[in-house]
């Protein structure tokens, strides 16, 4: 039973990863009807940014991860001039091609800076471990899955209480309407690209600290997972994206355990193709496309 | 608090609230509208009828810069809007549409919904554009079902509430000129009167200009003052609402909705029907 839990544990602590880009993912869907792949790869800048910082710069590991963290917010409105305001608003095929070039433009580019091999992270707290009956759980990934939940219950908080969030589910309902209606629909835009890559960034730097490795392809190695969590929570749902997240990590974990490494990918794949055959719009999803 | 619009003074000198020049509105190779010019006098009921698809709701987005146009002029109170966006044009010039197939957001709810026309009110009310914009018991007065609504949900409400919710979220916008796309559409005729008599109440209440797009056009011209008869994205007639109503193609059309054909000779004959 405490290897089962403990399992389960694991397998929360490796959800908080996924959750982390995947309300993301589904926001920016949710609001302009884009599949961003290159969110993914946000997540492996973070962790860059942070290093580069408080390394190579020699400007503390406070400051570093500060940055690191909140760099998402420049990389996102800068992503969005440069690539989703020409072809999102109005091609939602254009856009989806663009983002995959630019995830492998982010990969590159970091190749080329830091080689493919991974690159040692200074974690943010010290690796000590808490067992508690019976379970056990280091700090940094009690910090990362308590800042996963935190995130996650804020965003959610501000999309239904929030001014800016009623604007960011009235565009996500229709963008013709919200117009009309007064909303600044290309401030919403740029302000959920922008809070979208910062959740990846904070995501990235969390997750390193407690792998103390990062490579140029952490984030698309686990696109695919991104995608499998926003489609199984119905694309557009943030809270469901959360549910579904954690409950991918916990799926993968006890494969990993119970029937070989091997088999991690396929599980969860495996819920998928049975969510989809069940209900095409995945477990949480609406007709309205973000909530 | 009693809300108020301002009064005579307080506008330009009674030129027209909304002047239309030659607009033309095309997507891609189709021409939906062409060289239609349009005047609102301030304070007035403008009707615009015709068939579906004859370019009416094409016009109405194109004002509030939804569908590109092209123009020689476009104006609200003098002030040209034509390299406006949809945002200024909404707030500071206050083009305010409520759009076809109720303007309503099926996942919020109804304080949500005037929240949102309260918002741009404000801002309308800040920047000097208009005196006092209308509060929310000025709106529940005109809309009292909204009243006991108000935590409901827009997909909750019925089509007429939901028409009556988008209109009120409209004068909370505090508008120079209401664009009314379609009003009348998939409401049972009882609910349509009611609506139509509460536009009647708000402008003689509150002298907003309403430039109203109607398919039923017997209904339209009951509460107009000035039409304007568009065919195929053309102004093909234009007048007091009792001179168009003695319109040969208005006559017609009320007998069940048939489309006119202009012979070359110039006689009126009734043509196919429209679907």
């Amino acid at each position: 039973m405490t290897v089962f839990a403990q399992v389960v544990l694991n397998g929360l602590v490796l959800g908080s990863e996924y959750v982390l880009v995947a309300i993301g993912f589904t926001l920016i869907f949710g609001v302009m009807g884009v599949m961003n792949v290159a969110q993914a790869d946000f997540y492996a800048l973070g962790p860059f940014v942070m290093i580069w910082i408080s390394v190579n710069a020699g400007l503390g590991l406070a400051l570093g991860a500060i940055i690191g963290m909140l760099s998402g917010l420049v990389l996102g409105v800068l992503y969005y001039w440069l690539v989703l305001k020409r072809l999102g608003e109005k091609d939602f095929l254009a856009a989806f091609i663009a983002s995959v070039g630019v995830s492998y433009f982010i990969e590159n580019l970091l190749t080329s800076i830091v080689g493919s091999q991974g690159s040692p992270v200074p974690g943010l707290l010290p690796d000590t471990f808490h067992v508690w009956v019976g379970l056990i759980i280091s700090d940094p990934q009690l910090l990362l899955l308590g800042c996963t939940v935190v995130i996650t219950v804020a965003l959610l908080v501000c999309l239904s209480r929030t001014s800016f969030g009623r604007d960011v589910r009235a565009v996500a309902e229709s963008r013709f309407l919200a117009a009309a209606s007064g909303v600044n629909v290309r401030f919403v835009m740029v302000g959920s690209v922008a809070v979208a890559s910062a959740i990846a960034t904070i995501g990235g730097v969390l997750v390193s600290s407690t792998t103390l490795t990062v490579n140029p392809f952490s984030g698309g190695d686990i696109v695919l997972q991104m995608f499998v969590v926003a489609i199984v929570a119905g694309m557009g749902s943030v809270g469901g994206a959360a549910v579904a997240g954690f409950g991918l990590g916990i799926i993968e974990s006890l494969t990993v355990q119970y029937w070989g490494s091997s088999w991690e990918m396929v599980s969860g794949l495996l819920v998928m193709v049975v969510v989809l055959m069940i209900r095409p719009q995945g477990l949480f999803g609406k007709k309205v496309r973000i909530g | 608090m009693e809300a108020k619009t301002p009064d005579s003074d307080d506008r330009r000198d009674s030129g027209p609230v909304l002047r239309a020049q030659d607009v033309d509105v095309a997507y891609g190779p189709i021409r939906a509208v062409q060289e239609v010019s349009i005047t609102v006098e301030e304070g007035s009921v403008t009707a615009l009828v015709g068939a579906n698809g004859a370019g009416k709701s094409s016009l109405l987005k194109a004002l509030v810069g939804l569908v590109p146009m092209r123009a020689k002029e476009l104006s609200v109170r003098g002030d040209d809007v034509r390299r406006l966006g949809t945002l200024a044009r909404v707030r500071d010039l206050g083009l305010v549409l409520v759009p076809e197939g109720r303007g309503v957001f099926s996942g919020m709810t109804v304080d949500e919904g005037l929240e949102m026309g309260r918002r741009v009110g404000r801002y309308r009310e800040k920047q000097g554009h208009v005196e006092a914009a209308l509060d929310l018991e000025a709106v529940f007065d005109l809309f009292p079902n909204l009243r006991e609504r108000r935590r409901q949900l827009g997909q909750q409400l019925s089509g007429g509430e939901q028409q009556m919710l988008a209109v009120a979220k409209a004068l909370l916008m505090a508008p120079s000129i209401l664009l009314v796309d379609e009003p009348s559409v998939g409401l049972a005729p009882k609910i349509v009167r009611g609506i139509f008599e509460t536009l009647e109440a708000v402008m003689n209440q509150y002298k907003v200009s309403i430039l109203l797009v109607e398919q039923d056009s017997k209904l339209a011209l009951e509460v107009a003052d000035y039409a304007y008869v568009i065919e195929h994205g053309r102004v093909v007639a234009e007048g007091t609402a009792e001179q168009v109503r003695e319109l040969p193609q208005l006559r017609a059309a009320y007998l069940g909705e048939v489309a006119v054909v202009q012979s070359p000779t110039g006689s009126v004959e009734n043509g196919t029907t429209e679907s």
